[in-house]
């Protein structure tokens, strides 16, 4: 069959005995099939195809059309085809069965099929049954006897048939199963007596089915409801009127916890699973792991602990979730549902209490033995006391005191990350295949999610380390810096505080001489506005203030203060040019600050050419890149290695505090602008500041200074 | 007539300190501000003792030290410095004297008096 969804096994006890016994041989597993072929039925095999085929709503959708023909083919020639249910048989576990009876008149016919659309085939398979009540009221009698009792017991489901009364006339061996009845004893029930009673009260079914109108049908969808046990469970109920004496209700009942939890299970694990790799903080994902693993609707686990490995290769506990007791378990249990599950995720997701974390701090080592032997690859459900038991593994199982745990490695990119260890100390529930596969792909999830807040947690300590070291740095170099500072203000105070205190010295001494006390107080008068300069110096570049921007015509600026370095230019013989550029348009600029760039430039220059004398030139034009402002001179030059410092702090080339290119750039770039220098010896040094032209819309404020 | 001493100092106030101050003990002072100008004063004219800062700029006053004692062997220099840590380096130890600069030039003057008597 290459239609994996559909697999079809006929039972019937047909002219051709062989082809009934070779299908059952492979069918025998399926319950509900034996009764069929145990049957009195008979009928041809063309009549049963046709009838079949009649059935399948849409046959070349589920591909039975053409294995149905080539079957009856097959059978017109007594043969056999070699099916492919053997090979099927994993699937067989998944796939439900259907009974469909057709053609009640007067000879029975059996036909059962099955395939793996549980949902609505089981649908279908009540429909038929409905129908064959519905059409055959009159032939009860002796038909009800032989046949129905058997079809009563041969659905797979719970089903029960009520009276006028409300009280049981009939139900069938699954319905007493799961409802923990006597089938010898249930006819004559009231329905409240055979039905758990939150179920009755959750649709208020009395009064439900007193209201149906004649042939009415009507069912309910997921219903919850308690078994009585404390568990809480889902079913679906489908009810239909009948017209039949004695069969005034049948009441399908079908438990679709496992399978409600199923889709459940999917649908959280990809929740989940989304969730998870977008959170970074590893307890709280660990949280969410282990509340997956235990909560009811989720994996269902009793408890769980939780270990990751540690550098040296040691499992160590991180957390464990879980009650103590049955009774906690109980109400932990009963009071999350599926809706509250995820919301309970989502939020635990965002938000965390770490007080809600158990952890006992168990550590297991993990031998090399156990990593490489590939058995912390895939859940495993460790039995204890097993001989033959992994050391390990049972070291692990001790987390728990349960008999039976599950062992579940979180692995990403190759690499075991921990496990997690759960168990079902409180239900024994068994641990399923199914369960473990389901388990498996969480785990790889879980997995992935842990190594991502893993590798961010190492990211973050990284940073924190790097930012630490940084910050030593900076503390040495700042106080690196200081000691700089102090030294250089220190050279430069002790010359003028010589001067200042001899002469006052030579005052106090003897001040008879009133020309030669004028001369020393003018000296002294000098020598402290000197101090008072190198102080505003280094309080210029230590605490600057904030530029004040204005639109400023830098031309301006520029003149004003080259009229200001003209005295001190004369004497050091050094003729001031300027060369600007003519309608320049307003400057974004400080025009205090940007005073002090030039005065500084143009000082430098004149200092520069102090023994040799020449020209200080200053230039402004407008350039690609912004406002070009030059300061030139005609001295001998800057040497290559020296170039590299000049701008730097406490950098001098002629004493003094070596400041003012230092102030100068900094004043540049906080102006949005950058500053260079070319230089060649012998001919002379050009300083180049670059503006950036901003228009004026775009900027605040009005143009001020010209 | 007192005895002749030259000031090598590169502050131009410090220098009209020590020459009024050496006055006022009665020697003839002239002051220099650089390594070159001294040397070539030492050759032309030498004074009895030579007080000679080390922190200028150019030639700084330890290879003016160097120079003079090239020159004049026996002429006495003595070191006035804003630092004493020039103590350290060895050429400082051919100056008759070291003296850590300071307003009160006391320790000079006792310092020229005592190189001078001799």
């Amino acid at each position: 069959m290459r239609d994996p969804r559909a697999a079809l096994i006929v039972l019937l006890r047909a002219k051709n005995e062989e082809i009934a016994d070779r299908w059952t041989d492979a069918a025998s597993e399926v319950p509900g099939f034996k009764a069929i072929t145990r049957g009195e039925y008979k009928v041809g095999i063309k009549d049963f195809l046709s009838l079949f085929l009649a059935h399948i709503e849409d046959p070349e959708e589920l591909g039975l059309h053409d294995l149905l023909r080539r079957l009856a083919e097959r059978c017109r020639k007594a043969r056999i085809p070699e099916p492919d249910l053997v090979r099927g048989r994993n699937m067989l576990r998944r796939i439900l069965t259907e009974t469909l009876l057709r053609e009640f008149a007067g000879e029975p016919s059996g036909l059962a099929y099955m395939y793996n659309r549980l949902d609505r085939e089981l649908e279908r398979c009540e429909m038929l049954f409905w129908q064959f009540f519905r059409r055959q009221p009159r032939n009860m009698g002796q038909m009800w006897r032989t046949l129905s009792e058997k079809i009563i017991d041969t659905i797979p489901t719970a089903l029960v048939i009520l009276d006028g009364n409300l009280s049981v006339c009939r139900a069938n061996e699954r319905f007493c199963e799961r409802f923990g009845l006597d089938p010898g004893e249930v006819v004559g029930m009231p329905l409240e007596d055979v039905l758990p009673a939150s179920l009755v009260e959750e649709v208020d079914l009395e009064k439900a089915l007193e209201d149906m109108g004649r042939e009415a049908y009507r069912e309910w969808r997921d219903l919850p409801y308690n078994d009585g046990q404390g568990m809480e469970r889902m079913a679906e109920l489908r009810v239909r009127r009948m017209d039949v004496p004695d069969v005034r209700y049948i009441l399908v009942l079908r438990d679709v916890t496992e399978h409600t939890q199923q889709l459940y299970q999917l649908r959280m694990l990809h929740q989940i699973g989304q969730a998870m790799q977008h959170t970074l903080d590893l307890d709280r994902l660990l949280h969410a792991i282990l509340t997956c693993v235990t909560a009811g609707p989720g994996f269902g686990f009793n408890r769980a602990v939780l270990l990751l490995m540690d550098e040296q290769g040691v499992l160590e506990e991180r957390m464990r979730v879980g009650p103590g007791t049955p009774e906690e378990a109980r109400r932990t249990w009963s009071k999350i549902g599926y809706k509250e599950l995820r919301d309970y995720l989502t939020a635990s997701l965002s938000s965390w209490e770490p007080q809600k974390v158990k952890c006992s701090h168990l550590r297991v080592p993990l031998d090399e033995g156990l990593l490489s032997s590939g058995l912390l690859r895939s859940p495993v459900v460790v039995r204890k006391g097993r001989e033959g038991l992994d050391p390990t593994l049972a070291r692990l199982a001790s987390c728990s005191e349960a008999e039976e745990v599950v062992v579940l490695p979180l692995i990403a990119r190759e690499e075991l990350l921990g496990v997690i260890v759960a168990d079902n100390v409180f239900t024994h529930r068994p641990v399923t295949e199914e369960l473990i596969r389901m388990l498996s792909t969480f785990a790889s999830q879980a997995g992935m999610a842990v190594a991502n807040a893993e590798a961010h947690r190492k990211l973050r300590d990284a940073y924190s380390h790097i930012k630490e070291a940084q910050d030593h740095l900076v503390r040495a170099e700042r106080l690196a810096a200081i000691g700089e500072v102090a030294a250089r203000v220190a050279h430069e105070i002790r010359n003028p505080l010589v001067s200042i205190g001899g002469f006052a010295r030579l005052i106090s001494k003897d001040p008879s001489d009133p020309e030669a006390v004028r001369t020393m107080a003018g000296v002294i008068v000098r020598e402290v506005s000197r101090l008072e300069r190198i102080l505003k110096n280094v309080m210029d570049f230590t605490a600057p203030g904030h530029p004040e921007f204005v639109w400023t015509d830098l031309n301006r600026v520029v003149k004003e203060t080259a009229v200001l370095l003209t005295p001190e230019a004369e004497r050091a013989e050094v003729s001031v040019h300027c060369d600007l550029s003519p309608g320049l348009p307003p400057t974004w600029l400080d025009p205090g600050q940007m005073k002090q760039v030039v005065l500084n430039l143009g000082r430098n220059a004149v200092q520069a050419m102090q023994d040799t004398g020449g020209e200080l030139r200053f230039a402004t034009c407008p350039g690609e890149e912004g406002l070009i402002f030059e300061v030139s001179d005609t001295g001998p030059g800057i040497e290559e290695r020296e170039l590299e410092e000049i701008f730097n702090p406490f950098y001098s080339l002629r004493g003094g505090l070596g400041l003012g290119l230092a102030i100068v750039r900094k004043i540049v770039e906080e102006h949005g602008g950058e500053i260079s220098v070319r230089t060649v010896p012998g001919r002379g040094t050009t300083f180049r500041v670059v503006l950036p032209l901003r228009r004026e819309d775009e900027m605040p404020g009005r143009r001020g200074h010209g | 007539m007192g005895k002749r001493l030259l000031v090598v100092e590169d502050d131009e106030s410090e220098g009209l300190y020590y020459k009024l101050a050496l006055e006022r003990e009665g020697y003839t002072v002239d002051v220099v501000d650089n390594a070159d100008d001294a040397l070539a004063y030492v050759k032309e004219n030498p004074p009895d003792a030579v007080v000679l800062d080390i922190n200028m700029p150019g030639k700084d006053g330890i290879e003016a030290l160097g120079e003079i004692m090239a020159v004049n062997p026996e002429l006495p220099v003595v070191i006035n410095t804003a630092y004493s840590a020039y103590k350290d380096n060895f050429m400082t130890w051919s100056a008759v004297a070291y003296v850590v600069k300071s307003s009160d030039i006391s320790e000079l003057k006792e310092v020229l008096a005592k190189v001078l008597r001799g």
